[in-house]
């Protein structure tokens, strides 16, 4: 067991992260819990919404996937004339060979009555008295390209007056619609990104200032900038790693109890589409890691500017 | 870096060339930050001096006539208002900020107000001077324990420095500067708060640096029988003037300390 330790510790990539980190040895600079403490609830909050905001933006630009897609794979067919039951079943067939249809059918007057049957057999035989629904509904392969063409050109060539709906009026609005939001989550994500690490320059900065005689001896006694500032951005490093866990942890919680609330009512508002899967949740992996090199990097900068000061 | 190595053909061109060299230098404090009408002391006067390699100085005079300001700009904590100063053969002016780290670790300070880490013990202490050079643990280790003993402290090797007297902090603070042998040993009252005996034993120390490495040692004190018993050279400073003698001069009427 000790033997296992040693060789973990011996390891040199264990020992680049626990230098990146600054946890093997005793810090030169004093950590101050009292400074640490409000900026780690900080960095936790600022991971949190972070988090959300990024999971917001997967939702978002899941569903609009969701929603395109099942608009682009279906189309509708107005037949406008011959519109007689048989030669609608015609233009069901014509249309059913066409290549990228998946499926194709009429309202035939049965089926209708079928679907009314429900509300009361006098409704079903009213039926008889309305003329008969011209639409045909086709449902494409997903790749299918150019289908609309193929099948006007086809259903033109066989002497029928058609109008083609391939929904491209609403699914154009809803990719616009989609596209504002999914850039307004990363916008958000980007505020938020830009607010924690001006707050984390701003408390390693202040920090600096209070240990500004224990970086002037380190200084002094010959400490080269970058040594001083590699101590500052571990410190700091630690900080927004162990701050973004935090976060993250937190988001989950929260994720997990608005799943739970979505299952106890509300559903989905797509046919069944899962908005979020298991995997979406590398980006609470991620978040502490961005956390860590946004401190890192905040840390880097305030420390820089501090000892340029000095002679 | 390696002042000896890179300082070895001057050096053999010219080996009396000083190790330490000031040319009308001078050092104006701005009291307040805004220039126009902040109240400005001038601390250094057109000093001149220089120092021989190996060589042992007694800094003296009386209280704030300059001499914490000289050191100062010795030990690279200040540069000066006008002038020059050469440390080991080289211009100050003509280094880069990134060389400037490898000439202060060959310059060992003890600080008149001590300067030790305060969140660290004594160990730590000690310790810091090998890792700011980037040496390990297992590197080390043996001379700060061996120091630690030399200086009396090995039983409170885990102490943090506010736990101990002021004697036991100066001497942590000479045992800092010394640690790592520099080629100038700079000290600034180093036996102001112990007695005479533990006094003997510091400069004891301070002159085994000197015997053992050929460091030049500069002493800032104000006790006028110190510098007498040494009969070394002295600079003596008074009002920011500067007066190098090579021996002791007999009227030392300026002594913080004076008795006579
Ligand atoms: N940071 C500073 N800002 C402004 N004036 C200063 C500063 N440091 C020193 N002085 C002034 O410069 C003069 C010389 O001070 P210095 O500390 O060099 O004296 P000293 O000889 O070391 O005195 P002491 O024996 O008391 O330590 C004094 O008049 C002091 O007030
Ligand atoms: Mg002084």
């Amino acid at each position: 067991m000790r033997f296992y330790f040693s060789k973990i510790f011996k390891n040199p990539f264990f020992q680049y992260f626990s230098k990146l980190l600054g946890i093997n040895e005793v810090a030169l600079l004093p950590t101050n819990g009292k400074q640490a403490r409000p900026l780690t609830i900080v960095v936790s909050i600022m991971c949190a919404l972070g988090c959300l905001a990024a999971l917001s933006a997967r939702i978002g630009f899941r569903a609009a996937d969701a929603w395109t897609s099942e608009l682009k794979s279906a189309l509708t067919i107005l037949v406008e004339a011959p519109k007689d039951e048989a030669n609608i079943l015609r233009a069901v067939q014509i249309t059913q060979q066409t290549k990228g249809v998946k499926s194709a059918s009429s309202m035939s007057r049965e089926k209708a009555k079928e679907l009314l049957k429900n509300y009361g057999a006098n409704i079903g035989s009213l039926l008889d008295e309305l003329p008969l629904p011209n639409l045909i509904e086709v449902g494409l392969d997903t790749n299918s390209k150019d289908t609309a063409k193929e099948l006007q050109a086809n259903l033109s060539a066989q002497g029928f007056k058609v109008e083609v709906d391939d929904h491209s009026r609403y699914s154009g609005e809803i990719v616009k619609t989609s596209a504002v939001l999914r850039g307004a989550a990363l916008l958000a994500l980007l505020a938020l990104m830009i607010a924690s690490v001006a707050s984390i320059a701003f408390a390693a900065r202040a920090a600096l200032e209070t240990q500004s005689e224990c970086v002037q001896i380190l200084h002094l006694i010959g400490a080269e900038d970058e040594f001083v500032i590699h101590e500052v951005q571990a410190r700091f490093t630690r900080l927004g790693l162990i701050a973004g866990a935090y976060g993250a942890i937190g988001a989950a919680i929260l994720i997990i109890i608005a799943n739970l609330i979505m299952q106890m009512g509300a559903s989905d508002l797509t046919s069944g589409t899962k908005l979020l899967r298991w995997w979406d949740f590398w980006i609470l992996l991620v978040a502490p890691l961005i956390s860590a090199i946004a401190s890192a990097l905040a840390a880097r900068i305030a420390a820089r500017d501090t000892l340029k000061e000095l002679v | 870096m390696n002042i000896k190595n890179q300082q070895s053909p001057q050096d053999k061109k010219n080996p009396n060339k000083p190790w330490v060299k000031f040319e009308n230098v001078c050092l104006t404090y701005n009291q307040n930050q805004r220039k126009d009408n902040g109240q400005r002391t001038l601390a250094l006067d057109n000093v001149n001096l220089s120092l021989k390699r190996g060589g042992v100085y007694y800094l003296t005079g009386p209280s704030g006539a300059g001499k914490s300001s000289l050191l100062k700009l010795m030990y690279l904590a200040l540069r000066p208002t006008s002038g020059k100063v050469e440390l080991f053969g080289r211009d100050i002016d003509n280094l880069s900020r990134n060389e400037l780290p490898e000439l202060r670790r060959e310059i060992g300070v003890v600080f008149q107000d001590f300067r030790l880490l305060p969140h660290l013990n004594l160990f730590d202490n000690l310790a810091v001077p090998f890792r700011t050079r980037g040496q390990e643990p297992h590197e080390y280790e043996n001379d700060v324990i061996d120091l630690l003993g030399w200086i009396g402290l090995s039983h409170k090797v885990n102490q943090l420095p506010e736990t101990l007297s002021g004697g036991e902090q100066q001497r942590v603070a000479i045992a800092r500067a010394v640690i790592c042998k520099p080629r100038l040993l700079i000290a600034d009252e180093p036996t102001g708060n112990v007695d005479p005996q533990m006094g003997d034993l510091l400069i004891d120390l301070i002159m085994k640096l000197n015997q053992y490495r050929g460091s030049t040692i500069v002493i800032a004190t104000h006790d006028h029988e110190m510098v007498k018993r040494a009969g070394r050279p002295v600079l003596a400073i008074e009002a920011g003037k500067l007066t190098q003698y090579e021996t002791p001069p007999t009227h030392l009427r300026f002594f913080g300390r004076d008795k006579t």
